[in-house]
């Protein structure tokens, strides 16, 4: 990408500038003169780069205004709101742009998955994307606390309590993240100098992103894609035309929600200052981050030596579909029926009887639950590895998409069930969709690897 | 798929109006996309608040020079912050507006502003006149005259998003129209 020749451009100036920074070039060559397939969709990644344009544009003129200190944090906001020049306008554009940014990303991983986008050998696009995504949940969740409303402030306590699960160093990170014992300006002030420095460490791992697609593209991956067409356009005007539609039609949706329905995304409890000695009825994140507060809620059960062992049995059922081993029906559902079993005596002794069951947690439940959350980031790591199917293309699978319907349904049920009070059925329907969440990655999609049709068996 | 845009902005602008509950509370001239406040609501809204209200704390924010957008000239807020604290005209300009207790208050709660922010107009209208001696109309007032203090540039914010919207459809067009050449041609 960088060691290429230049082109010869007839501007003197252009010219004069490339033969010595290739930048025009390289512009030239891949946003351009680019062959690229026709299906390619060049939609949703503009789309995720113009809205993170937006967000930190507005972010740096909020930022000019904003006061991180507990006594004037509120106020700031509401002068911004009010009396700033056209603060209203970087406030909108900040506040909703965040859920479109976040909405445009899941399109973006979603289209990933279904696309095969992440296999051999574009693992490290998928793999930086999925950093992406880590950092942006940090930043939006220490955006959501800097107005320092009613819930961002009690959200703030309430996730740095869940760091303490983190053995040996979690109590201290929580001082640490914090700054004391309770939410205030040194809070404010360490997620300000995170919510301001961390999005261009995102800027830069976008940048790798593009890059090592780019790389990728040229090369050939030996997969079977049922949809393929070996005709070849050029980037421009084909792609940058087609791109640009889909831009409009996603800003427009955009600018209806930011600039006549402008309360629609943001909690109503944040309009509210933080008020540390009452606790609102309801805590939660912004609807983009409720699927993993449904995790954490969700796994609210220790695991006791029973679990454990149900896990481990899983495991050896799933064994042959990893290591390609014989697979022999019997064995595995024996396997698979006994984990079921114990998993169930282990999580119902635990809920209805205390002892024995309570007292011998070899994983706390706060533990359990902060893993759980982890969990959710690395399966998603491991995805080129776990969906190791040749046929690239998922919509040519129709057991895949069967399954990607389902995998949408457990994100939902999780989301729906961390907007809800934490009471029986939610909670219930929060494990479900955690269930699901783990099985579709660690279970189905290596199961289909094997046995679904265009497979190598 | 022009038509389908045109046809979901019309559901996301007419929704909001179906879904609103027929209770007690007047249609609001605010509301919509070209929705604008009524000046004269404002400005009767306002001379109420000031006299009724128990409490100050929803006009924190607001001040003297503020009142300019309500439609007042420099002499009517001179004279309304003389009439209410006897504040000298040239100071007026930076001060809060504080309103005094008045005999229609009831038992109106804190913040009608806060109110306004957490669950909108209508519980606003509904709380005045289920709280206060207010009549309806008197009760319709205020209330615009609060949700304008909660959200002052609500006009140039609607004004500045149907020019987007207008620049964007445009945009929209002239790149399906050129681009039509080129996806013909991909199509071949």
């Amino acid at each position: 990408m960088i060691d290429m020749e230049p082109d010869r451009f007839k501007n003197p100036l252009v010219r004069w500038i490339d033969e010595r920074l290739p930048a025009f070039s390289i512009f030239r060559r891949h946003y351009i003169d680019h062959p690229t397939p026709r299906y390619f969709n060049k939609g949703w990644n503009l789309i995720v780069s113009v809205m993170l344009m937006i967000v930190i544009v507005s972010g740096l003129f909020l930022a000019v205004h904003y006061v991180p200190h507990e006594d004037h944090a509120f106020e700031a906001v509401e002068r911004i709101r009010r009396d700033v020049r056209w603060g209203w306008l970087i406030h909108t554009l900040h506040a909703n742009g965040a859920s479109f940014l976040f909405l445009a990303m899941y399109v973006h991983m979603g289209r990933g998955m279904l696309y095969g986008a992440f296999k051999t050998p574009r693992e490290l696009v998928w793999i930086v994307g999925v950093l992406v995504l880590f950092l942006m949940v940090t930043i939006s969740f220490t955006g959501y606390v800097l107005p320092f409303g009613q819930t961002g402030g009690w959200a703030a306590i309430v996730i740095t309590n869940a760091l303490t699960a983190i053995p040996f160093v979690g109590e201290g990170l929580r001082l640490a993240v914090l700054g004391g014992d309770g939410v205030g300006t040194a809070t404010l002030m360490r997620f300000y100098v995170w919510h301001f420095a961390v999005p261009f460490l995102v800027l830069l791992l976008v940048f790798l992103h593009i890059w090592s697609l780019r790389v990728c593209l040229g090369k050939k991956d030996g997969s079977r894609n049922h949809y393929e067409d070996p005709r070849l356009v050029p980037f421009h005007p084909y792609h940058t035309i087609k791109g640009s539609l889909w831009l409009c039609g996603f800003l427009i949706a955009f600018t209806i929600v930011a600039f006549f329905f402008p309360d629609l995304t943001v909690s109503p409890g944040n309009r509210v200052p933080f008020d540390p000695l009452h606790m609102p009825d309801r805590i939660a994140p912004e609807w983009y981050l409720l699927p993993f507060y449904g995790m954490l809620r969700a796994v609210n059960f220790g695991i006791n030596p029973y679990i454990a062992l149900s896990l481990v049995l899983f495991a050896a059922a799933l064994r042959p579909f990893y290591t390609r081993g014989a697979f022999r029906a019997g064995r595995a559902a024996g396997l698979a029926g006994g984990a079921t079993l114990l998993f169930a005596f282990g999580y119902l002794g635990q809920t209805l009887f205390a002892a024995p069951f309570g007292v011998l947690f070899l994983v706390s439940a706060k533990s359990a639950g902060a893993a759980a959350f982890a969990g959710m980031f690395a399966v998603l790591l491991l995805l080129p590895w776990l969906d190791r199917h040749p046929v690239r293309n998922g919509r040519a699978r129709p057991w895949f998409g069967a399954g990607m319907v389902l995998f949408a349904a457990a994100l939902v049920a999780l989301g729906v069930s961390g907007a809800m009070p934490a009471t029986a059925p939610w909670v219930a329907l929060g494990q479900v969709g955690a269930a699901v969440y783990f099985l579709w990655f660690l279970a189905i999609l290596p199961v289909l690897n094997r046995f679904e049709r265009g497979g190598r068996e | 798929m022009r038509r389908g845009v045109l046809f979901a902005l019309w559901v996301a602008f007419s929704l909001p109006a179906a879904c609103a509950h027929a209770g007690a509370a007047p249609s609001w001239s605010f509301e919509g996309p070209f929705g604008v406040f009524e000046r004269s609501a404002l400005q009767r809204g306002f001379r109420l608040y000031v006299r009724e209200c128990s409490d100050c704390a929803a006009l924190s924010g607001l001040r003297y020079g503020d009142l300019e957008s309500l439609g007042f000239n420099a002499d009517e807020i001179a004279l309304i912050a003389r009439e209410l604290e006897d504040i000298p005209a040239a100071e007026a300009a930076t001060l809060s507006v504080r309103p005094v207790p008045g005999p229609k208050a009831g038992r109106l709660p804190d913040s009608l502003g806060r109110i306004f922010r957490t669950r909108g107009s209508d519980a606003v209208f509904e709380t005045i006149t289920e709280m206060s001696d207010f009549e309806s109309a008197d009760a319709a007032d205020v209330t615009a005259f609060v949700v304008w203090s909660e959200d002052p540039h609500l006009e140039a914010r609607k004004k500045t998003g149907l020019a987007i919207l207008f620049y964007l459809l445009m945009t929209m067009t002239v790149i399906a129209v050129l681009g039509r050449r080129f996806q013909t041609l991909s199509e071949q």
